[in-house]
């Protein structure tokens, strides 16, 4: 750029000044400037230079992480909005769920967004879960990560129960009731854990305010940190995992000529360049600092993987916003400790277990979870295979993917068993059958006729 | 991928768009500008006009401190045109309110009237489905709040809940509910904040069915219009005070002092009417009051019938007055399982009853059993004799079924008769001797139903039984003891710990276990009956034979019956000498 002098110059060259101290690189046109783009800037450079071609498959990964945490930004977002209008006091939470839904510039897209996407993150938390499990991507070196990934979806389930009680509606106090009952099924403990989250042996003030401060502050600090930590981690393990074999120059060669000519719309390149120059961004690639002159079967960050992010966070902020215009969150009349729904049900990823509960109170809600949850948390140290990393339902994993599976639809079904199939007294029902008239309740009795003088 | 990105980025726009329209142009928006339009149409004045056509849509709302807690009603964001006199033909939500003097919308709001969500702007979130707490009432029971200011006895502006007050006498509610201030029953639930914590809708369907939603409710079911049901909910709408057991201890101390003995009688019946009575022979007035107090709300007199308690018409054939002063004072202390409250009145209303009652002339009956039948006793016993009659599920205990034969056909002839003639103490079934003329009339009836009901001809009196007439085991703590240590081995599992006939196993059993506290039956009944009931059993009932199943032999039953006698009769003195014994073997 010419360096121009003078009061005019500097006039004239302030708004190119401003721009270039805040991007330090134009838009990038050769491979260096991406990898330079990708490094100096802030936002972006938690995302190596190079991502290898097999992270940017959609059907390898589903978009599931990218989701999530699109979820947690717009949760993030929507949350901090609807800070400004809430109060976590039993006579006013109410009152301002009125006023959000009515009154309150864009409260109900605000308040539609921030439940649906709670619901949404519960569900690809999950989802992501399952994918990571299916792929074996928990395996060496990876290990650790996964348990930071148990840690953030045990987090997300806490993080939106203690958000559920906020409406202080009917539906929020009976599901914490329930939930936090079932937290009092422990053994030794379960009382005093209760206690702790309530406040109270019973949901009332003191529970507000402490699922109130554990929603807005407390959690989404760990779940930012923990974020965090998932992520630089999978810098740290060598990116996602990929299928062994697929590091071989012979493959890697072809398949990043193919798929760097499927986006840019080019014709397939002989060869790739052969002669790089690395800078240290070349050196910070993958889990081991080195210097490769091999070619590999990476492409540049900028701009395959900063568009895919881009659309599927598009994507999910779509699919939430349309959710916010088209269903109305449910808010129920105000919590009333007098007058307890039949059935009163806790949220719906607790259905399963209070499905379990009741069966068995223990076994329900306290045995079963917790050895589900330390399952998960060793499955890493318990599974120290090798064979059919990266790969969807490997055939060498058939023995844990069929486990998994069948856990998985268990607790499914009994999701489902729970809230479609429960009705008063927790008695089975039909969902699509109306319910039959008591027995005890006898048909009332004709109607006199005419009521008799001096009634 | 990036036409896809492109693609998804324009629908967000156009999301955001749509959202933003909402947004600004809401259905209150829509309301106001057509308000100001349509104002601009019929206003006569350029500056009126020029104000109007400059005016923007915005929440109109009324923050009201002065009554309780405060609300915020911004009822008048839709319905604007409420205090515009101009607009009493246009369609709501443009109608102008209909003036009612002396209540200005900026001091009284308007949820305070028909209650309502005030804070929202959202007709379904405003107005209130029926689940919410306080949807909007329907115009008769706005009633309800406006005697929460207008608390004058009868006043004129809340016909309503005055007649609902009427009823809430008249149909004997006060006789089982509180209501502060008004009335002190202990039956049924307190009903002094019903009006606040309750939705019109579920007061409503409670008076319609009390068991709908309670399974368990002895409430008895009321034969009101819908009318008289309307205006029970006014009154009880109205009820929004604080509980009394809720208040601070020292006025709950203070309210429980005041607490009379009995109710005035005008407060139940009025005023006027209660002169008038004052001057009236007992008779006379028992008459007026009866129809007044509640009794026909469940007792069956003439052609009104309250479908729950049994027929009055022929009490003077069947009690004496010391039996009717009792039965008032506290029905439980003659028929212990009555579902009948304590009246809350005092002795001389008791006296004009049971005056009114004994004088009255016993109905002819017909003289065939069969009619009698059906006239006097499917009351209790139903028409075919099942022992499901109108009244059945109101009675504890309840009407026997005569179509077991298996017990009505070993029983012995004279015990049913007896049974008819005499009635039976403890039960609702009254001594029906004087009306069926005697004891040939009674006979009649029993071979009836034996012959048309109980027609199982192979049951037979069991004979050869071996019964001792009198307790071989004395009447002593001992005995007593030995015989609760046996009890509760063998007999709680039907009669209940407390032998009241609410064991375990009771509910399934028909006929129910007895409450053996039924202190009037137990005193009626025989000891060779006891005795012969526990040694070989009830037939026709779950009652085992204990002499053969648990072989207990009659020493072991006479402990027993003394258990029993204990549980109805005060305790035996302990003789001197034994009291030393007891005491030196425990060491005193």
């Amino acid at each position: 750029m010419k360096s121009e002098t003078g009061f005019l110059g500097t006039l004239r060259s302030f708004p190119a000044n401003v721009w270039s101290s805040i991007f330090r690189n134009p838009l990038p046109s050769s491979d260096l400037g991406r990898s330079q783009t990708t490094f100096s800037n802030f936002f972006l450079h938690i995302h190596p230079v190079k991502t290898h071609t097999n992270s940017l498959r959609a059907r390898y990964t589903l978009g599931l992480g990218v989701m999530a945490f699109s979820l947690f930004l717009i949760l993030l977002v929507s949350g901090i909005l609807l800070m400004f209008y809430y109060v976590p006091s039993v006579e006013q939470a109410h009152n301002r769920m009125l006023d959000l839904s009515g009154t309150v510039a864009f409260g109900v897209l605000l308040r539609n967004m921030h439940r649906w996407a709670a619901h949404g993150m519960v569900a690809i938390v999950l989802l992501h879960l399952c994918r990571v499990f299916f792929t074996g991507s928990y395996r060496k070196p990876r290990e650790f990560n996964w348990v930071v990934g148990v840690l953030l979806l045990l987090l997300t389930l806490f993080m939106s129960f203690t958000g559920y009680l906020l409406p202080w509606d009917q539906l929020a106090f009976w599901a914490i009731t329930v939930g936090t009952a079932i937290a009092g099924y422990a053994p030794f403990v379960g009382e005093q854990v209760r206690f702790l989250l309530l406040g109270d042996r019973v949901v009332g003030q003191e529970a507000l305010i402490r699922f109130y401060v554990l929603h807005v502050a407390v959690l989404p600090f760990f779940m930012t940190v923990l974020i965090g930590v998932h992520f630089w981690r999978i810098r740290k393990d060598g990116g996602l995992s990929r299928p062994e074999g697929s590091d071989l120059p012979e493959a890697q060669e072809k398949n990043a000529l193919a798929l760097q000519a499927k986006l840019e719309g080019l014709a397939p390149k002989a060869k790739l360049a052969k002669n790089k120059t690395f800078g240290v961004m070349g050196v910070v690639r993958g889990p081991f600092t080195k210097v490769g002159n091999v070619p590999d079967n990476t492409v540049s960050s900028w701009p395959y993987l900063f568009i895919a992010e881009l659309f599927v966070f598009a994507l999910t902020l779509l699919v939430i916003l349309v959710l916010a215009v088209v269903l109305n969150a449910p808010l129920e009349a105000p919590a009333d400790a007098t007058h307890p729904p039949n059935p009163s049900k806790a949220p719906w990823y607790f259905l399963g277990l209070q499905e379990m509960v009741s069966y068995s109170a223990f076994w329900g809600g306290v045995g079963i979870p917790t050895i589900f949850v330390l399952l998960l948390v060793l499955l890493p140290y318990l599974d120290r295979g090798t064979k059919g990393v990266g790969v969807w339902f490997s055939r060498h994993r058939l023995l844990a993917t069929t486990t998994f599976t069948t856990l998985l639809l268990v607790n499914l079904v009994l999701v489902i068993v729970g809230t479609f199939f429960r009705g008063p007294n927790w008695a089975f029902v039909v969902p699509w059958e109306k319910p039959a008239v008591s027995e005890h309740a006898p048909a009332p009795p004709a109607a006199p006729a005419a009521a008799p003088a001096g009634r | 991928m990036r036409s896809a990105l492109a693609f998804i980025s324009v629908v967000v726009l156009a999301l955001h768009a749509y959202v933003f329209h909402n947004q600004f142009f809401a259905r209150w928006q829509e309301y106001q500008q057509k308000y100001f339009k349509d104002a601009v149409a019929v206003s006569t004045n350029d500056a009126v006009k020029a104000a109007l056509t400059a005016r923007r849509p915005a929440i109109e709302q009324t923050i009201v401190r002065s009554f309780g807690a405060e609300r915020v009603d911004r009822c008048q964001t839709c319905h604007i045109a409420a205090d515009d006199p101009r607009f009493t033909k246009a369609d709501q939500p443009l109608r102008t309110h209909p003036p009612v003097p002396g209540h200005r919308f900026e001091t009284f709001g308007c949820t305070i009237c028909h209650d309502g969500q005030g804070r929202a702007v959202d007709t379904e979130q405003a107005h209130g489905a029926e689940e919410w707490p306080w949807p909007l009432l329907p115009k008769e029971l706005i009633q309800s709040n406006c005697v929460q200011c207008h608390t004058q006895p009868d006043w004129a502006g809340a016909p309503l809940v005055n007649a609902g007050r009427r009823l809430f006498f008249e149909r004997a509610c006060y006789t089982c509910h509180t209501i502060a201030g008004l009335s002190y029953g202990s039956i049924g639930p307190e009903l002094s904040e019903v009006g606040r914590r309750r939705r019109w809708q579920y007061v409503k369907s409670k008076i319609e069915n009390p068991r709908a939603t309670n399974p368990t409710s002895t409430m008895p079911r009321q034969d009101l219009t819908d009318a008289q049901r309307m205006s029970l909910v006014a009154f009880l709408k109205a009820q929004q005070g604080a509980h009394i057991s809720r208040a601070p201890l020292a006025s709950f101390q203070a309210a429980q002092a005041e607490r009379p003995k009995w109710l005035p009688l005008e407060s139940i019946v009025g005023h006027e009417t209660g002169a008038q009575l004052a001057a009236q022979s007992p008779a006379q007035r028992g008459a007026a009051l009866l129809p007044k107090v509640g009794c026909l709300s469940c007792h069956k007199l003439d052609e009104r019938d309250g479908r729950v308690g049994p027929e009055l018409a022929y009490t003077s054939a069947q009690r004496e007055s010391p039996w009717l002063l009792a039965h008032f004072r506290d029905p439980k202390s003659v028929v212990p399982g009555s579902l009948m409250p304590p009246y809350p009145l005092p002795d001389d209303i008791f006296d004009s009853l049971s005056a009114y009652l004994l004088s009255r002339r016993v109905p002819d009956v017909p003289a065939e059993p069969e009619k009698r039948f059906a006239a006097l006793c499917s009351r209790c016993h139903g028409e075919k004799g099942q022992g499901n009659g109108l009244i059945a599920e109101y009675l504890d205990p309840k009407p026997r079924d005569l179509t077991k034969a298996a017990f009505m056909r070993t029983k012995t002839r004279e015990r049913l008769v007896a049974s008819v003639m005499n009635g039976v103490p403890g039960t609702s079934m009254a001594p029906w001797g004087k009306v069926l003329g005697g004891e040939p009339g009674a006979a009649a009836l029993v071979d009836y139903v034996l012959a048309a009901w109980s027609k199982d001809s192979a049951a037979q009196v069991p004979k050869g039984r071996v019964i001792p007439a009198a307790n071989l085991v004395a009447y002593a703590p001992e005995s007593i003891a030995r015989g609760e240590a046996i009890f509760l081995n063998r007999c709680w599992g039907c009669h209940g710990k407390k032998a009241d006939g609410h064991g375990p196993n009771a509910e399934d059993i028909v006929p129910r276990p007895r409450n053996l506290r039924n202190a009037p039956f137990i005193a009626s009944v025989s000891y060779a009956r006891l005795h012969e009931s526990i040694k070989y059993g009830v037939q026709g009932t779950a009652m085992p034979a204990a002499g053969f199943d648990f072989s207990l032999d009659d020493k072991t039953i006479g402990d027993v019956i003394n258990y029993i006698t204990s549980l109805t009769r005060p305790a035996p003195k302990a003789e001197p000498a034994k009291v030393a014994e007891i005491n030196r073997t425990s060491g005193r």
